[in-house]
């Protein structure tokens, strides 16, 4: 079921892989140790246990190439966990919640993209800005859309995949004064990355997505006039999951779409900027 | 100091950066471009190599985002203020010849000063937006800084990367800022 995300497996047999894994991971280890720029071959070969040729056979480019490669891997296994979480809501304001609060989580709690944040941001901001901003925006919108066409017409499926990616991106990168930084691991507040992500979710995700998806519902080319129309953001219209499997449970019997919406937006949240 | 003998490093400083990048840059380029010694550019900015290019790329994202504010302050209400500021700023980011070739040749030494830079063009933007949101009527749970935040990441993120949005198209522009930016807002 994480097939949208997940790229071929390669075809060099599995003990090639498994090596090319093992040097994946200590490259990680090493660069959640030194960053990026400090991490060197060897460094890799001796956290792997192999030597340096080894090394070079399964990635002849060197360290470059073993980069590139933990970013393959970090980002499907991002996608994959996504994936398993945005495949499991029932509607889409619960997907979206949900899946941008993974996010968040993900990136918040990923102790090498913390490290390399602090000591070397410019190795993750080169690839959160400008034509590599471009290039995670149109990954996400094809990896993402197929979800969301469940419940919308696919060009505004494909809209907000774009719309909820920049969300994701930029208060990941430089979270809002009105919530602060993620907690780090053992602060003193007591405060959980799980909690922050879902508090973050759940203050932007009413406030900003959902009066528009109200409007957007239904799936027509044509906007509706805001504030009209039926509401149906959780279990609308009959949906046919992206990968064929079926399983979302559609409006609870008794309930009107209307009524699983939340009437009121978080009171405190958005309040503590403040003012000037 | 003087805030003009400042400037005029900072100028020396990015016409440096925009002929030779940021990385060949040099204090001594700098002091002769500005004819000032180096002493007096190193009294201005102790830091040196680094903080000069720190301050001269600082120096002009803020006369960007100023010229961006200028021309869009015109506009008559807080639609087509947004409307103009991601119809101007898309077209001054390709047009700014500096940027791009910086761009594409030094990715991550400009990338390391836009970290610090970043926030702060972000309160710019959040600064310059703030009394304009404060008069329109905003859900009671969000502050008018709050709300200025969020427009500014928008315009800041399709400003650097349209995605799927032409914007210079007029009516995709208006479509963008009806929905995505300020539909959550009854303007």
């Amino acid at each position: 079921m994480t097939d949208v995300a997940v790229p071929p497996a390669r075809d060099s047999g599995t003990e090639r892989r498994s090596l090319e894994g093992r040097i994946v991971e200590a490259a990680l280890r090493c660069f959640g140790r030194w960053g990026v720029t400090k991490t060197t071959v060897d460094d890799i070969a001796r956290d792997a246990g192999i030597s340096r040729a080894t090394v070079y056979r399964a990635f002849p480019n060197g360290r470059d190439s073993i980069l590139d490669a933990v970013v393959d891997r970090q980002r499907d296994q991002f996608f994959d966990t996504l994936a398993r979480v945005v495949t499991a809501s029932s509607g889409l304001e619960e997907l979206l919640t949900n899946g941008m609060s993974q996010a968040w989580r993900e990136l918040a709690g990923d102790e090498v993209l913390a490290f390399l944040l602090e000591h070397e941001p410019e190795v993750v901001l080169r690839n959160l800005a400008f034509e590599r901003l471009e290039s995670l925006i149109a990954l996400c919108r094809e990896v993402l859309t197929p979800y969301l066409a469940q419940w919308l017409c696919s060009e505004r499926a494909s809209r907000l995949a774009e719309w909820a990616t920049r969300v994701v991106v930029s208060y990941a990168v430089a979270p809002p004064d009105w919530i602060g930084a993620p907690p780090s691991s053992g602060s003193a507040s007591g405060e959980t990355i799980e909690e922050w992500a879902d508090e973050l979710a759940a203050a932007v995700v009413p406030t900003f997505f959902l009066p528009v998806l109200r409007c957007w519902e239904g799936g027509s080319g044509e906007d509706a006039p805001r504030g009209s129309g039926a509401i149906a953001l959780r279990g609308a219209g009959e949906p046919s999951p992206p990968d064929g499997q079926g399983g979302r449970v559609p409006t609870e019997p008794g309930t009107a779409p209307n009524d699983v919406l939340p009437v009121s937006y978080p009171q405190t949240t958005l309040h503590e900027v403040p003012h000037g | 100091m003087s805030d003009d003998v400042r400037e005029k490093i900072l100028e020396a400083t990015y016409g440096c950066i925009a002929r030779v990048g940021l990385a060949k840059t040099t204090v001594e380029e700098a002091a002769r471009l500005s004819g000032l010694s180096r002493a007096t550019v190193y009294r201005y900015f102790p830091g040196g190599k680094d903080e000069l290019v720190r301050a001269a790329v600082a120096w002009e994202a803020q006369r960007f985002f100023a010229r961006l504010a200028t021309d869009v302050s015109g506009a008559g209400d807080i639609s087509a203020l947004i409307e103009a500021a991601l119809m101007r700023g898309q077209e001054a980011v390709e047009g700014h010849e500096v940027l791009q070739k910086v761009l594409h040749t030094e990715p991550d030494v400009l990338m390391r000063q836009l970290t610090v830079e970043g926030t702060r063009i972000l309160g710019l933007i959040r600064g310059f937006l703030t009394p304009f949101l404060a008069q329109v009527p905003l859900p009671e749970s969000v502050s008018a800084p709050a709300a200025a935040d969020y427009v500014a990441r928008m315009i800041l993120s399709h400003i650097m990367a349209p995605g799927s949005w032409d914007l210079t198209d007029r009516e995709q522009v208006h479509e963008l800022v009806a929905t995505q930016i300020l539909g959550w807002i009854s303007v």
